[in-house]
């Protein structure tokens, strides 16, 4: 699938629902965004691509000043810059939007101010199809697949760059602002990027200003956006030498993601992914550990513009396809150790899978 | 200014005492809780997100680092804090506050309820959000209250963030200190980089001066509005126009730059304009009167649509709510602005010039201007 196709099943879509008119706006606080999904154009404020059955779509931006880079990155797409969203969909659809034929997608996810205005002109009988847009949209474009090996590139440099400059008594924001500034200077647009470090972590966070210590276990969640297509890696380092027991347990994390990631074809269900993780590690004792609150998923979808194909989790009922990208990580507390990341982009190709990370997780070491 | 909101804020948001003391926040409780004397309030609920978390930080020093957060605040000053994540992820986000009780945020109306039997807050609570609030967010949590009414009081607190207190001023003076390291580089760097390799310079210059969080627009091509940076290189663009946001313990400063290696028409004219608007502020000027002093100057030339708030309050957010829907409509003492000066001729010749001031009553003083 390209971007136009993209269009196209947003089109069949909105066949299928009988609606005349479908209103998309980004879902960005959840880090999902349609309309960049649809229209190749991540805003700084709020946006809606607005889609009308036998008509050119039509992308509303805003502030005004943003038409620039709209109009380079929404090609195909009529580009309109505003300072007032609500009033711009007012103008557009003079005598109302159809009646029992519109559809929105996101409006709740707006902004209050312009979430209800807009509510209130689109009215309360517009079908919300939220869900089933991102389902027809799920396939990644051949763009995003390359945007994703070299987001997991950056990312891959990443820690590389991380095992150099870590140093016990450096606050763990402080390397981690370092590590995205890096991640930018080798093209990365944004970063969802968590790392966290203890002698026992229960979980990856976001970073704090808490100091290195010898004997830390450094949990690192680089997640960098290549042209706004993200990828992730989940790797565990230690400030100095690893212990025997760690070494041990590390590889037995390694060996679960391995046996997920072998499990990767099209035609399989995503659960059978987060099940062969499950068997290794519960062969080993750790069964208990295998659900919540220590795991939810062994993995998720990777974009910007959508999550799909969703959760590596028992309960995800998706059929892989050809060209969906996701990350498998385990990403598993044991009692022994505490929480280890290790996980690696994956790409489903027509007979199996693409590891898209070079090097697979391994324990690193950083000198003290 | 809209800017790019990145994904997660990865830089140092955690509470440090030294920059703002815990007596602050207390006094900051006290006089919320002054305004809301005669409304029957139970408590209050104070809500924000990654993008917008002014009234947050206000209270608590709490901004989201992912997704949302909520305070939960008795009269008598107690707060706990929910915010997103697991339980074990809240190890972190305690660093972020002075309060010790904070909790994963699951179900915000559940969360609330436990909260207001658990502390005895009988009757209807008050509500503090920000712009950046989805729309779904207050209907589902009215509806999963029931008969506890939310009481929407933001226009009654945002006056509060408004007011800067001296340790305020003394935040914001800081943030435009590391404003102005970052527009050095910027310039520096604009005579031999590219103008993507410049921004990140620029970013780094602000980050190494202790900047908490960092946003750059710039150029996509020569002369251009400044925008996102969501491509792996560019090309050195002259004109380049910028504009920087750099945070603080909370506080924002912001500028715009216009960095031009030949003089032209546009840019001189923003710059008499930039600097006629700061000849004419002072307490209780009028944005009216700024922005007929900056259309003198700049003759024929249209004011940028950046520019045509002239005035825009900076704080905890980088562009304040105000009392007046129009935006500012006269300068405050007490209060911190940015002047925006900009002209518009066509898509590739822009000019975009600010300064950050704070208004006295014979004049203002300058906290960082582009004009030097």
């Amino acid at each position: 699938m390209d971007i136009g196709g993209r269009q196209q099943a947003a089109l069949r879509l909105m066949e299928q629902e009988g609606v005349d008119v479908m209103l998309v706006a980004p879902n960005e606080l959840n880090r999902v965004d349609t309309v960049f999904h649809l229209t190749g154009y991540r805003g700084v404020g709020e946006s809606l691509a607005v889609l009308r059955r036998g008509e050119k779509p039509l992308l509303i931006v805003t502030p005004e000043w943003e038409v620039e880079r709209a109009q380079a990155r929404a090609i195909g797409w009529d580009v309109r810059a505003t300072d007032d969203l609500p009033q711009a969909i007012s103008t557009l659809f003079a005598k109302g939007l159809p009646a029992g034929k519109t559809a929105t997608v996101n409006l709740g996810r707006l902004p209050a101010a312009i979430g209800k205005k807009l509510g209130a002109i689109v009215g309360a009988e517009a079908k919300k199809l939220d869900k089933e847009l991102e389902k027809a949209l799920m396939p990644k474009t051949g763009d995003e697949i390359e945007h994703a090996r070299r987001a997991t590139a950056i990312a891959e440099k990443g820690f590389d760059r991380m095992l150099q400059i870590a140093k016990v008594g450096m606050a763990e924001c402080d390397l981690a602002v370092q590590l995205k500034l890096y991640m930018e200077e080798l093209g990365a647009d944004d970063n969802f990027w968590l790392m966290t470090a203890s002698q026992h972590n229960r979980a990856v966070q976001p970073s704090s200003g808490r100091k290195l210590e010898v004997g830390d276990i450094i949990l690192a969640e680089m997640t960098p956006t290549y042209r706004g297509q993200l990828a992730q890696i989940c790797r565990t380092a230690i400030m100095g030498p690893p212990s025997n027991l760690l070494a041990e347990k590390y590889a037995l994390v390694v060996r679960a993601m391995e046996a997920g990631i072998r499990t990767v074809r099209p035609g399989i269900k995503m659960a059978a992914v987060a099940n062969a993780i499950d068997e290794v590690l519960s062969a080993q004792g750790y069964a208990e550990y295998c659900r919540p609150p220590h795991i939810r998923r062994r993995g998720h979808g990777l974009g910007h513009g959508s999550n799909a194909p969703g959760d590596v989790a028992p309960e995800n009922e998706v059929i892989l396809q050809e060209d969906m990208v996701f990350v498998v990580h385990p990403n598993q507390y044991l009692p022994e150790t505490g929480y280890l990341l290790c996980g690696e982009p994956v790409h489903v190709t027509a007979n199996g899978v693409e590891q898209m990370s070079k090097r697979t997780a391994w324990l690193a070491s950083v000198p003290v | 200014m809209r800017v790019t909101q990145p994904a997660v804020l990865v830089g140092a948001y955690d509470w440090d005492e030294k920059l703002i003391p815990r007596a602050e926040y207390d006094a900051r409780i006290n006089q919320v809780f002054a305004k809301l004397s005669d409304g029957g309030l139970a408590g209050l609920v104070v809500y924000g997100n990654k993008v917008d978390n002014a009234a947050l930080a206000y209270l608590t020093n709490f901004a989201p680092k992912i997704e949302s957060g909520m305070a939960l605040v008795t009269k008598d000053g107690k707060v706990r804090i929910h915010g997103a994540g697991s339980p074990h992820m809240m190890v972190n986000a305690k660093r972020l506050t002075w309060t010790e009780d904070v909790r994963p945020l699951r179900d915000p109306a559940k969360n609330i309820s436990e909260w207001a039997d658990e502390v005895g807050a009988k009757g209807p609570l008050g509500f503090w959000t920000c712009e950046a609030m989805p729309t779904d967010l207050l209907p589902r949590a009215q509806a999963g209250l029931g008969e506890r009414k939310l009481v929407d009081v933001s226009d009654k607190l945002n006056a509060l963030l408004r007011e800067k207190s001296p340790v305020a001023l003394r935040l914001v003076r800081e943030a435009c200190g590391m404003l102005g390291k970052a527009a050095t580089v910027l310039e520096e760097w604009f005579h031999g980089a590219s103008a993507r390799e410049a921004a990140i310079a620029a970013e780094k210059a602000a980050t190494q001066a202790g900047a908490q969080d960092v946003r750059v627009l710039i150029s996509l091509g020569k002369g251009g509005t400044p925008t996102a940076i969501d491509y792996p290189e560019s090309g050195k663009h002259d004109p380049l126009l910028a504009y920087i946001a750099v945070r603080h313990a909370g506080y924002w400063a912001e500028g715009f730059l216009t960095l031009a290696s030949m003089p032209n028409d546009t840019l001189t004219r923003t710059q008499a304009a930039l600097k006629a608007m700061l000849a004419k502020a002072k307490a209780g000027t009028g944005v009216a009167e700024l922005r007929d002093v900056a259309q003198s100057a700049l003759g024929k030339l249209a004011i940028h649509p950046a520019a045509r708030k002239a005035a825009v309050g900076v704080g905890l957010a980088l562009e304040e709510t105000e009392a007046a829907p129009g935006g500012v409509a006269k300068l405050e003492a007490g209060r911190v602005y940015s002047l925006r000066a900009g002209a518009q001729v066509s898509l590739s010749d822009n000019a975009l010039l600010s300064a950050m001031i704070v208004p006295k009553a014979d004049g203002v003083d300058i906290l960082w201007s582009a004009l030097g």
